[in-house]
């Protein structure tokens, strides 16, 4: 490179004349000093910018200080330091170097020429805050104190230059250690952010199981501030040790493993989630015990739909049973049907045989409808649709005011409904015929009101409900007889299979059976109330379009 | 006399209904799958239709379905009433969409079946008039 380069950014005291100082028995890979191999190296060690790898002092002198260099240079070898000096005076100077020298340490007088040391002082600690600035004081002077009061870091005096390198590295060694500080108590303030941040929710339990330290995601998920929850038992997260096992969470974390499992857990407003926490043990330097670190994840949404999963793949298998054994079956019975009835044409009319024969038929068509309702399960998802239960229970009505005996009145009312549901139509079907069946066999001998509603029902996570229901809305459908009503000590049962109150021949026990079955596979609910003598209501919940 | 082929892979199915229809005076022929039934219905292309196919579904070799495919592929409108085990709404409009005549889950009584029959061929025969 040209002097004249050089001369464009290091203005020496003497006009135009660049000073430009380099230990080349110690810092031979800069010799000779270069404005280019200055820039290059400092952008070489830009990347990993590191105090401890940069091997030279760098140091920045200014005005009249650089008298003095000569007297430094000669110090800083016999102590054995690497260095690389520039000289500056101007105040455009002494900002590029600043900037693209990047200096260790700045020496400074009290004058300058150009401008004055307080004001070089003050662009140093507006540039790089910590860079060390040393004065070179001259004996006695009072001027040093307010040197000091706007951030110089330490000063020497014009006739003892000699204890520079020694100022020097003290200087640069207390910045570094600065440096070292910051920056961990950054990356501790960064984790910290982080750990605050997440959504799963992270909680420090002590060995002797409170909690000393909750996130904000564990309070979002548990709905507690942490303030009530820090000091309290860790029995707040994982339910008091109710859930199976909890004991050997910690047992097992204080072994050294990490504990995984999930626990249900009622939320401060009621609402109930499950968790997914792992456990694991916190040590001090010598391996004693000293804490857990819990992590939590709420896996409601997963496990509801793991549950959903199950279920599904559960009623797939028992609709491929069905489908398959009604079909069989129905190919049976339409033979014992057949032939039975080939029989009856050659057998005496009103004679023995003939009741027999119709015995064997009546059981054969008994068959034929329990077939039927077994069908109701073995449908396919595919065949779902959006269906509209007002619609389809003034369809039922219709059929139902047909053939249900007079002294029975049928009442409708659909008082708004949110939506369509997502349904079978034979099933959903099959749901309000089997209900108003049993509803008008329990009036049959009496008469009586066989009510139907739907109207829409609307469930909020926060709400409490008996059925613990999933947030949503559903389609409501009530069926409400005036008939004989359910016997309390059998009201647990009708939903069993083969059980019924009818007389042979009336019913097969399935009705409820298959209502419960499609209900459950449609996601939904069913309730009844019941009271001897006064009559029954079944209440149904299918939810509104869901999947 | 007016001529049934009975098509179900069950033969006391096909032996029966056989009997049943016989004595309702329709004249019937029986086989035990698609594939038969096609051969005979080709086979007597030249002399008499059948007037009514009694088709189950579920068939080992050329399914109900499949069946009803080949007949319109070779343009036989023969009527054809399925009798299935199925007894399955959404089976029964893919069915008719085919351009079967009617459908009856079985089982059934023979009764039901005949009535059937009859309307179908009354129907048939009626419609055919003005022709």
């Amino acid at each position: 490179m040209s002097s004249r380069e050089a001369k464009a950014i290091l203005l020496g005291e003497d006009e135009g004349n660049v000073r430009k100082n380099s230990d080349k028995s110690v810092a031979s890979q800069y010799a000779p000093l270069s404005r280019v191999s200055v820039q290059e190296g400092y952008m070489e060690t830009q990347g990993k910018y590191n105090e401890k790898e940069r091997s030279e002092l760098r140091i920045l002198m200014l005005g009249n200080a650089a008298d003095c260099a000569e007297t430094v240079q000669h110090e800083l070898r016999q102590n054995n330091i690497a260095f690389v000096s520039e000289v500056v005076d101007t105040l455009e100077s002494f900002v590029k170097a600043l900037q693209e020298f990047s200096p260790d340490v700045v020496v400074s007088d009290y004058l300058l020429p150009a401008f004055d040391g307080l004001a070089a002082l003050a662009l140093v600690r507006e540039q790089t805050s910590d860079t060390p600035f040393i004065l070179v004081a001259d004996a006695g002077g009072g001027l040093a104190v307010e040197f000091f009061k706007e951030g110089a870091t330490d000063s020497v005096l014009k006739s003892r230059l000699g204890q520079l390198p020694a100022v020097f590295q003290r200087a640069v060694s207390d910045r570094d250690e600065r440096r070292g500080r910051g920056r961990a108590e950054k990356e501790q303030k960064r984790l910290a952010e982080a750990v605050g941040t997440i959504t799963e929710g992270v909680a420090i339990i002590s060995s002797e199981l409170t909690i000393e330290y909750v996130n904000h995601g564990l309070c979002r998920m548990t709905g507690y501030t942490s303030e009530e929850l820090l000091g309290k038992s860790i029995g707040i997260m994982m339910g008091n040790g109710r859930d199976a096992g909890c004991d050997t969470v910690w047992e097992r974390a204080a072994a050294g493993n990490v504990w995984a499992g999930r626990f249900s857990y009622k939320r401060k407003d009621g609402i109930h989630i499950i968790h997914e926490t792992t456990v694991s043990s916190l040590r001090d330097g010598s391996g004693t015990l000293t804490g857990y670190v819990a992590v939590s994840r709420d896996v409601s949404h997963e496990e509801r739909l793991e549950r959903q999963l199950r279920q599904a793949q559960k009623m797939e298998a028992l609709n491929t049973l069905c489908g398959g054994v009604a079909h069989y079956f129905n190919n049976i019975l339409a033979v014992i049907i057949g032939f039975t009835e080939l029989v009856a044409d050659h057998v005496e009319k009103g004679g023995r045989d003939e009741g027999h024969l119709r015995r064997v038929m009546e059981a054969s068509i008994r068959g034929r409808e329990m077939v039927r309702q077994l069908l109701a399960f073995s449908r396919k998802a595919e065949q779902k649709k959006l269906l509209f239960l007002s619609t389809m229970v003034k369809e039922t009505a219709r059929l139902l005011r047909a053939t249900a005996p007079t002294a029975i009145r049928i009442r409708v009312r659909t008082a708004g409904e949110s939506g369509p549901i997502l349904g079978d139509p034979t099933q959903i079907s099959q749901i309000f015929m089997n209900l108003c069946t049993n509803a008008v066999h329990a009036m049959r001998e009496k008469g009586g009101v066989l009510d139907i509603e739907v109207s829409d029902f609307s469930v909020s996570p926060s709400s409490e409900n008996d059925h613990g229901m999933e947030p949503g809305l559903y389609a409501k459908l009530v069926v409400r007889d005036t008939g004989i009503g359910i016997e309390p000590g059998i009201i647990d049962r009708i939903f069993d299979p083969f059980f019924t109150t009818k007389q042979v021949g009336e019913g097969i026990g399935l009705g409820l059976f298959v209502v419960h079955g499609i209900v459950k596979q449609s996601n939904g609910y069913i309730t009844v109330e019941s009271e001897p003598g006064r009559g029954s209501t079944f209440t149904v919940y299918l939810p509104v379009g869901e999947r | 006399m007016k001529r049934i082929l009975i098509v179900d892979d069950e033969p006391d199915f096909r032996f029966s209904a056989g009997i049943a229809l016989r004595r309702a005076g329709y004249s019937t022929e029986a086989v035990a799958d698609g594939a038969e039934a096609l051969n005979l219905i080709q086979s007597e292309k030249e002399r008499s239709l059948f007037d009514l196919l009694l088709v189950d579904i579920q068939m080992p070799c050329l399914s109900g379905a499949e069946l009803i495919d080949e007949l319109r592929k070779r343009a036989i409108d023969t009527p054809v009433l399925i009798v299935s085990g199925f007894a399955d709404a959404t089976l029964q409009d893919e069915f008719l969409k085919k351009g079967c005549t009617a459908f009856l889950a079985k089982p059934f009584e023979f009764q039901v079946l005949v009535r059937r029959v009859d309307e179908i061929l009354k129907t048939r025969h009626s419609a055919a008039i003005p022709d």
